[in-house]
């Protein structure tokens, strides 16, 4: 009997010093690959401090704000400024900001690039890297699939578009001989593991895996580096936010997990992950 | 009787002489079969290396797949710039390994993209993806078994997924 009474305190201390369930909903996440990373180890934490439980998928960013607008998500995840209409319709918080930058294998004899140079290697018209470095290999294109705010990311820069785009890019269009990526994983490790390989990635995610040992390299963008300073002032052409976006309904469910984004462990991640913390 | 023994020390020289000669040339032609033999093995091993990189790639990928762990992603770029190497040196040895590389970029291109199918639960695509992965692991291991055949004459050496 004193057994039986053991237990049954010991159960009932354990239930006293568990967190109660946030809520009995799943809290479900979706949207863009670049801020998923993030999302799933600052959810990861809150789970631990609140019991809250997440689904977090990718998808690209306007499958996150889709998902947002028509409710199959609580929030959605977008790595870019939202749109006039986007805004209207959602609610965003900015949790850090992030570049676009080009990749080459470690390999590569290739350190910078410029606007010129990027339009000739994506739209096919340099074919081998001995025409910029005497490095005699192939050039092989890593672009991203529709959908993707990395895409249009860089068809704005480069004004090289999409072969799908309705609108034809000013400077033509990504070559049909490219490798078509969803994600920055699937792209950094592309080009980690092909020798001529170059894409555009995420500046957040190439660090956090080169960090790591991913075998690929950064490189300058018309002279400059991709970096705090250069990104914070603006003098780094392509930058972008990274946004959490829901429907006004959905607060109550989500403004704890968002203010916990906002707090300091939420902003420690953002930047562990290389990224730029906006707190 | 001086004479006589002479006359049979050159005869025996004469007919040592050739026989010396053969079996130089015996020698000579064991160990021109020997190092071609060494240098064939050579070979074998670069294909037989090769085809343990796109096996060993493949585990790397659908073990990051099945934990989400990037790490395993990092050690399949490494492995396969190491495919690269030895493809490399294939192409300078076997003039018939022509597709090889593009072969294997398109594999190598094909696996990666299944990481994020699978990982945003587009299943459908997914699956088409694996079975094109699959012929394209097929293409290299059928177009290395002909390598093979053609470096040994007979395509005798049992690997590449017996």
């Amino acid at each position: 009997m004193k057994y039986l009474l053991s237990t049954f305190s010991l159960f009932l201390m354990l239930g006293l010093a568990l967190p109660p369930a946030h809520g009995q909903q799943v809290m479900r996440i979706s949207g863009a690959t670049t801020v998923q990373p993030a999302v799933e180890l600052i959810a990861e934490q809150f789970t631990q401090q609140t019991g809250q439980r997440f689904s977090i998928q990718g998808g690209g960013s306007l499958a996150g704000a889709h998902d947002a607008m028509e409710g199959d998500s609580h929030l959605g995840m977008v790595s870019r400024s939202l749109s006039p209409f986007e805004k209207e319709r959602l609610e965003y918080v900015t949790l850090g900001m992030d570049a676009l930058v080009f990749i080459v294998n470690e390999r590569n004899p290739l350190n910078e690039i410029n606007l010129e140079t990027v339009t000739a290697l994506f739209t096919g018209e340099i074919g081998n890297w001995n025409e910029l470095t005497g490095w005699d290999r192939e050039v092989v294109l890593v672009s991203k699939e529709m959908g993707r705010s990395t895409l249009e990311l860089f068809e704005e820069y480069s004004g090289v578009h999409h072969p799908d785009n309705p609108e034809p890019g000013p400077n033509g269009r990504v070559s049909g001989r490219a490798y078509e990526i969803a994600s920055n994983l699937d792209g950094i490790t592309l080009v980690g593991g092909v020798p001529g390989a170059v894409g555009y990635m995420s500046l957040g995610t190439t660090n956090y895996l080169r960090a790591k040992g991913m075998p690929v390299k950064i490189l300058t963008l018309n002279g400059l580096t991709a970096d705090q300073e250069s990104i914070l002032e603006g003098r780094y052409p392509i930058t972008r936010e990274l946004n959490l976006v829901y429907l006004k309904e959905n607060q109550e469910l989500v403004s704890d997990f968002i203010e916990y984004c906002l707090g300091p462990n939420g902003q420690e991640i953002v930047h562990e992950l290389q990224y730029l913390p906006v707190k | 009787m001086r004479r006589v023994y002479k006359d049979i020390k050159l005869y025996f020289l004469a007919g040592l002489l050739p026989a010396a000669i053969l079996l130089l040339g015996a020698c000579t032609d064991d160990r021109a079969v020997e190092e071609r033999e060494r240098i064939t093995d050579q070979q074998l091993a670069l294909l037989v290396d090769f085809e343990r990189k796109v096996t060993l790639v493949q585990q790397a990928i659908k073990s990051g797949i099945l934990t989400r762990d990037s790490d395993y992603l990092i050690v399949a770029a490494n492995i396969s710039l190491d495919a690269y190497d030895l493809l490399d040196q294939i192409e300078e040895i076997f003039p018939e390994s022509e597709e090889l590389t593009s072969s294997y970029q398109d594999y190598f291109s094909k696996l990666v993209t299944i990481i994020t199918l699978f990982y945003e639960n587009r299943l459908e695509r997914g699956r088409a993806s694996l079975m094109e992965l699959e012929e394209s692991h097929t293409f290299i291991q059928g177009k290395l078994r002909a390598i093979t055949q053609t470096a040994t004459g007979d395509g005798c050496v049992p690997c590449f997924g017996d």
